[in-house]
């Protein structure tokens, strides 16, 4: 009966992309960027380039998957590690059989070494500096990587682990194709493997059977750049992606959550927004001048307009969650203390300062808002705005009076205090990084909770720090913005989702789709 | 004709010499640094520094001129200084993507265009010819990437005819509904401007003692307005359009955007964002190429619409 068979080819053809969807297994992630960048995990320090590359590569320990504490390291290429006494030696014991994508053979301690040394080297890495201390990787044995170094780190896991240059490459790779066809066709041993890339379009991965944890649930990874908010949340909407980057706002959290069978999170680590103020330029050179723009803004009112449950009041110059924050009193709103700081100062009619901005919308609104709240105490706040990459090199020609900057770093209060208030990392000198602020109230306890050992003593160094820099207002901490992210409700991500270093969630080889 | 094609041709290599200079030493200006892009935010200053050597960036700009023009005349557009992918194969994978979504876009501004704006002029100042107007402004005046997002709602999430992401190519079916909603988005932006040309110069020729003498003759109204008004008053047309494609391929950007498809106006926003000088000076050349090239079909248009102009 050619009829009943054209029928029931009609009804399989119809019925086909709901077998399907029925058993889906490739996963499709929105990513707010327009493009990934480098495929180079030692080179790529962007956002939507961690996100993407932390899937192929490994570190020799990883943070368990979900959490951001550094206290929560557990092993990855490395089956287990030891210290010396000293905690100057370091020996890792890499795990046999670890597979590299491709067909590049089995990962061992030579590629270990390989890639801390490239990682190491700033001809061939963004994360060169964070392994100064390192004065020299090898391998002694077929499994066995020892690091020794030169003074004690805070969290050397933390420059071996999945994040920034602790991604481990396959040295044989790296050797066949060079750096540049390596950045072409990126070889690790992660859960999934480089497939293709279409520059501003997608990225794609697929499932590394091989993978020594397990063969992976999903069979690929599909990563969507699309910038727009709106045409991301569109294709969420239509089904057309499975997970992705949310607008950063309340509104958008709210209107999401109310969506049938998606899950909206609100993780860490949060990028806390701070107000540097440069110490070097007047009036800002005068302590009650500064004391009087902290005691001018209201943080209450700024996570207001963020989002209740996107964000949070910032209660120190090092962000929560990070190993050694100690949350602490800061200057209260109080405009009438404001305008009477100011008098004393000699300003009785108020001041005015600049302040070079970037044009991001979600961190023009914040400055906005701080500048209205400036303004009642008698303080003009005269914004610039420029585009974001020229702000990023004017404010590091220390052009500017204020700087505000959101950031967020691994996850150790050492980082944060080095890079943002040690005067090694005052703009314009050599060592720079982003003291824009040049702060220098409390260089010693940072030099001395790195080389301190004993945890307790460390925390109280790290505390005076934090407790220092507060006095002296080198910068006024705003608030703290969480990463959203909407997951569709059939995707288990195989772990409970708090926090995400790589500011991307993690997919793992037991990911899969429920339904 | 040989001779106004080496004319043009010798224009040609002037203008792209124009640009490619222009372009060198503008986006060389403007404030931002590729390497601090590059490396982000936490890069200390030496780092920032070595990477300037290592992509060239540190010699005299007379130095980097000469061997970027060099390199030019040879073909070779090196390397995008931010992904290390080379020049040429960023820019070769979203031409395609680019030339479809305009020539779709033209096809379909023409397609209603054309016939909206000689309706409007053989029925002026009538009710037909207000709406007409008053539609081609709306298309002016809508902004690319609200009329996109509506589009999206509509046909996409409402619908469902059309994907959001606008950019498969995963069978024919599936390329062309991908292809729709960018092309309409646009191509009524387009359909706007070519109406209120069309019907400007329609009444322009419809006023001409030729149509009234055809008129005269007792040629049907149909024909003279579709054969012997419409021809004449085609070269105007023939030069927004050109005019228009240059325009159009790099304010496809919102379009891109807004419908996730890859092309020149992203990669040209990407780029400068970056401050990817290698990618943005591939580019340029690019875009320049197609604008000759666009106006040189241009002009041979004039003559293939009207036969009374002649290239020389």
């Amino acid at each position: 009966m050619p009829w009943f068979r054209a029928t029931a080819l009609a009804a399989a053809l119809l019925l086909a992309p709901l077998a399907a969807q029925g058993q889906q297994d490739t996963l499709r992630i929105g990513s707010a960027a327009a493009d990934a960048g480098v495929l180079d995990p030692h080179l790529n320090s962007s956002t939507p380039g961690r996100g993407f590359l932390q899937h192929i590569f490994n570190g020799l320990v990883r943070l368990k998957p979900g959490t951001l504490s550094p206290e929560n390291m557990e092993p990855d290429l490395a089956e287990r590690w030891e210290t010396s006494t000293d905690g100057k030696t370091w020996t890792f014991h890499i795990r046999q059989g670890a597979q590299c994508h491709h067909g590049f053979g089995e990962f061992t301690a030579e590629d270990a070494v390989f890639s801390l040394n490239r990682a190491a080297n700033r001809e061939t890495s963004s994360f060169s500096s964070d392994y100064a201390a390192f004065e020299r990787v090898e391998a002694t044995g077929k499994y066995t990587l020892r690091i020794t170094l030169r003074s004690n780190v805070p969290s050397l896991l933390g420059a071996v682990m999945n994040y920034g240059g602790g991604f481990m490459v396959c040295k044989a790779a790296v050797e066949q194709m060079g750096n540049e066809g390596f950045r072409r066709r990126p070889v690790g041993t992660g859960p999934f493997a480089f497939a293709e890339y279409v520059p501003q379009q997608f990225g794609r991965l697929v499932a590394h059977d091989q993978y020594f944890r397990g063969r992976p649930a999903l069979r690929g990874i599909t990563f969507r750049f699309i910038p727009s908010d709106a045409a991301r949340d569109l294709a969420f909407q239509a089904g057309e992606l499975d997970m992705i980057y949310g607008r950063q706002d309340q509104t958008w959290f709210d209107r999401t959550r109310q969506s049938q069978g998606v899950r909206v999170i609100a993780m860490q680590p949060a990028e806390m927004s701070v107000i540097h103020l440069n110490m070097t330029m007047a009036p800002l050179d005068d302590i009650r001048v500064r004391q009087a723009i902290a005691h001018a803004l209201n943080r209450d009112q700024i996570v207001q307009l963020r989002g209740r449950d996107t964000s949070v009041a910032a209660a120190s110059v090092v962000p929560r969650g990070y190993l050694g924050h100690a949350e602490m009193p800061l200057l209260p709103n109080d405009v009438a203390r404001a305008r009477a700081l100011l008098t004393q100062a000699g300003h009785p009619n108020g001041i005015t300062i600049r302040t070079i901005h970037t044009t991001l919308p979600g961190m023009m609104t914040v400055m906005e808002a701080a500048q209205a709240q400036l303004r009642r105490a008698g303080i003009t706040l005269d914004i610039v705005p420029v585009e974001h990459a020229t702000f990023h090199q004017q404010i590091r020609q220390n052009l500017s009076q204020v700087v505000h900057f959101q950031a967020a770093r691994f996850p150790v209060a050492d980082i944060y205090l080095t890079q943002f208030f040690h005067s090694r990392s005052i703009v314009g000198t050599p060592t720079a990084v982003t003291n824009f602020s040049h702060c220098r109230a409390a260089d010693a306890e940072i030099d001395a909770a790195r080389s301190e050992v004993d945890v307790a003593k460390r925390n109280v160094l790290w505390r005076t720090a934090q407790e220092k820099i507060v006095a002296e207002v080198c910068a006024v901490p705003v608030y703290e913005q969480m990463q959203l992210w909407a997951i569709r409700g059939s995707l288990d991500l195989g772990y409970e989702l708090q926090a995400a270093l790589n500011l991307a969630p993690p997919i793992l080889h037991t990911t899969r789709f429920t339904r | 004709m040989t001779a106004f094609a080496l004319r043009r041709l010798g224009f040609a290599v002037v203008t792209l010499w124009a640009v490619l200079t222009l372009v060198f030493f503008l986006v060389r200006v403007v404030p931002g640094d590729p390497a601090q892009v590059i490396l982000g935010d936490q890069a200390t200053a030496d780092a920032i520094l070595a990477m300037r050597v290592r992509l060239g960036l540190d010699r005299p700009l007379p130095v980097q001129y000469i061997e970027f023009l060099w390199g030019a005349v040879r073909g070779q557009w090196g390397v995008s200084l931010v992904t290390g992918r080379p020049v040429v194969q960023e820019v070769l994978a979203v031409l395609p993507w680019t030339l479809e979504l305009t020539a779709a876009a033209l096809v379909i501004g023409a397609a209603l265009g054309i016939p909206l704006g000689v309706w409007a002029a053989v029925n002026r100042n009538r009710t037909t010819d207000y709406v007409v107007r008053l539609a081609s402004l709306l298309g002016l005046s809508f902004p690319a990437f609200v009329s996109g997002i509506l589009l999206l709602i509509f046909f996409s999430i409402q619908l469902r005819w059309a994907p959001v992401i606008s950019a498969r190519r995963d069978g024919i079916g599936e390329w062309a509904a991908s292809l729709a909603l960018p092309a309409l988005n646009l191509g009524l932006i387009m359909a706007a401007y070519i109406t209120r040309v069309t019907r400007s110069a329609m009444l322009e020729v419809l006023s001409e003692d030729y149509v009234r003498t055809a008129r005269a003759k007792g040629v049907p109204w149909r024909v003279v307005v579709w054969r012997h008004a419409l021809r004449n008053a085609l070269i105007p047309v023939i030069t927004i359009v050109g005019l228009y494609l240059g325009v159009l391929i790099g304010n496809s950007v919102l379009t891109e955007i807004v419908f996730n498809r890859p092309g020149l106006g992203k990669l040209i926003v990407g780029a400068l964002n970056q401050r990817d000088y290698t990618m943005l000076q591939g580019m340029m050349v690019i875009y320049t190429l197609i604008v000759i090239v666009v106006n040189l079909a241009t002009d041979l248009a004039y003559g293939a619409a009207d036969p009374r102009v002649k290239l020389k």
